[in-house]
């Protein structure tokens, strides 16, 4: 119950931010794309608006988490907020823990409003999401809490924000790479390099296995209820390890 | 002791439950054996925004950004000089990074088909089209226009093709002003102009109805200039 108070404390608190004005930037961003594309793409500017929407979608909860990421090291960490509310009878892993699930409460609260966006604009030209752009859109947040699990781990070890922020971004974009430096392994005899990049294929976040988004329609991918469990599963297990270790390293921080 | 153990077992399950997930996401089908990027990429070089699409996966968002390229392209007339050699290469990245958004073919086999008569790169692109996507019967019509025409070389034959495809039933959007253009291009004004008053009475919008409007103006223009030059 701790958990989910300080949760909603913190979600309040991003809110007062303004974090939201993202979903300003998404709605505008939408509404142009939609004015020009009813005008260049005839009969398909609803699948146009649906790609760009949701690459939008997955951009802007990349930054919802940075943010997050910023605010949590500068505000409670550097600015010494979270002495005041650690000295409560408050756990460490407790506060982390909320913290972690107020920045997914603001991300979900973004991107449901941008799907609204997102719905009205495709109605507007006629068009409408199919059931595989939900899951898309439900894969764009999975990516979001590995994100997010990732980049307080680096927040609760390093000590500038720069840092943990240039490492989060990193990971972003190898994340993203991991797929295709595995498929480049196949190609080379060097067997060291080789199991060197299998092993960053298996152990780095895999976002390509979570780019539902991009590779819905795409040959060879076909997604059942079977990816969906098991991804589901990757998921969980994956944002659970990187936060057991945040955890775990967040006790020993000395403020 | 008791708590170590715990935390123990939490790490062993969450761990198989991690190994297990990320070997049936590996084990699913290889994707780059079945998608047409990995196999061109083995065997010819791609443009830069196309291998960064893919790596960062925003293949989609790319493939946006060339449809948007190729319509300012062929609408440039800075690239007359060269007669556009660029559609074909656009069209085919546009396609490689997402073959199933069909106005790519559509609009460019009609650009290389009509307007700069390449027509065998234009079938090679519709038969790219017709092979990732099989159940759209609007990309075989234009195979089969272009083909007509490619092989028949006389317009009124393709003419009739055109008509019989446009007046009855589904055709594609794209076939209409094509016959219109032929009828305008051939000085039969009053077909060109019955074309485009069908397509504007069919509901046409925005930036369509504009290109209708102006078309419509263009050859009324045309129309008055043939008839005080008594032709």
């Amino acid at each position: 119950m701790r958990i989910l108070n300080l949760a909603y404390m913190f979600f309040r608190q991003q809110l007062r931010h303004r974090v939201q004005v993202v979903v300003v930037v998404f709605a505008a961003m939408i509404i142009l794309a939609a004015m020009i594309f009813s005008s260049l793409a005839w009969e398909h500017e609803g699948e146009l608006v649906v790609d760009l929407g949701l690459s939008g979608m997955d951009f802007l909860a990349f930054m919802v988490v940075i943010f997050s990421l910023v605010f949590f090291m500068y505000e409670e960490l550097e600015m010494k907020s979270a002495v005041l509310i650690l000295s409560k009878p408050l756990r460490r892993h407790e506060y982390l823990f909320g913290h972690y699930l107020g920045t997914l409460m603001t991300v979900a609260f973004n991107l449901v409003f941008m799907l609204v966006i997102l719905s009205v604009a495709l109605a507007f030209l006629g068009a409408y999401l199919q059931p595989i752009d939900l899951f898309a859109f439900l894969y764009i947040f999975y990516k979001a809490v590995l994100v997010a699990s990732l980049a307080f781990l680096f927040a609760s070890f390093s000590s500038s924000v720069p840092l943990a922020v240039i490492l989060t971004v990193f990971l972003q974009l190898l994340g993203h790479f991991s797929f295709h430096l595995h498929a480049l392994g196949r190609q080379i005899t060097n067997i060291p390099l080789r199991l060197f990049l299998d092993g960053l294929y298996f152990v780095l976040p895999n976002y390509y296995w979570l780019d539902v988004r991009d590779r819905a329609g795409l040959p060879g991918f076909e997604f059942s209820f079977g990816y969906f469990l098991t991804s589901s599963a990757y998921v969980i297990c994956y944002a659970a390890i990187i936060l057991y270790l945040a955890i775990m390293l967040f006790r020993r921080k000395e403020f | 002791m008791k708590r170590i153990l715990i935390h123990l077992v939490i790490i062993t399950a969450l761990l198989s439950g991690l190994i297990a997930s990320s070997f049936y996401l590996h084990r699913s089908p290889d994707w780059t054996k079945l998608d047409p990027f990995y196999r061109q990429l083995a065997r010819q070089q791609q443009e830069l925004p196309v291998l960064f699409g893919t790596v960062l996966n925003q293949r989609k968002l790319t493939a946006v950004a060339y449809w948007v390229g190729l319509l300012v392209y062929t609408g440039d007339p800075e690239w007359q000089a060269e007669r556009w050699r660029g559609v074909m290469p656009m069209t085919l990245a546009g396609t490689l990074l997402n073959p199933h958004f069909i106005p790519f073919y559509e609009f460019g086999s009609s650009v290389l088909a009509w307007q700069l008569k390449r027509w065998p790169e234009a079938l090679v692109l519709l038969r790219r089209g017709m092979e990732y996507n099989p159940g759209n019967e609007k990309l075989f019509l234009y195979a089969a226009a272009i083909k007509y025409q490619n092989l028949d070389g006389d317009d009124q034959s393709t003419i009739a093709f055109l008509n019989r495809i446009i007046f009855t039933g589904e055709y594609p959007a794209l076939l209409p002003p094509i016959l219109a253009n032929i009828y305008k291009q051939r000085g039969e004004y009053q077909k060109a102009l019955a074309i485009w008053y069908f397509l504007m009475r069919q509901g046409l919008g925005g930036e369509g109805l504009a290109r209708a409007k102006r078309q419509v103006r263009e050859i009324e223009a045309l129309r008055t200039k043939f008839r005080k030059t008594g032709g």
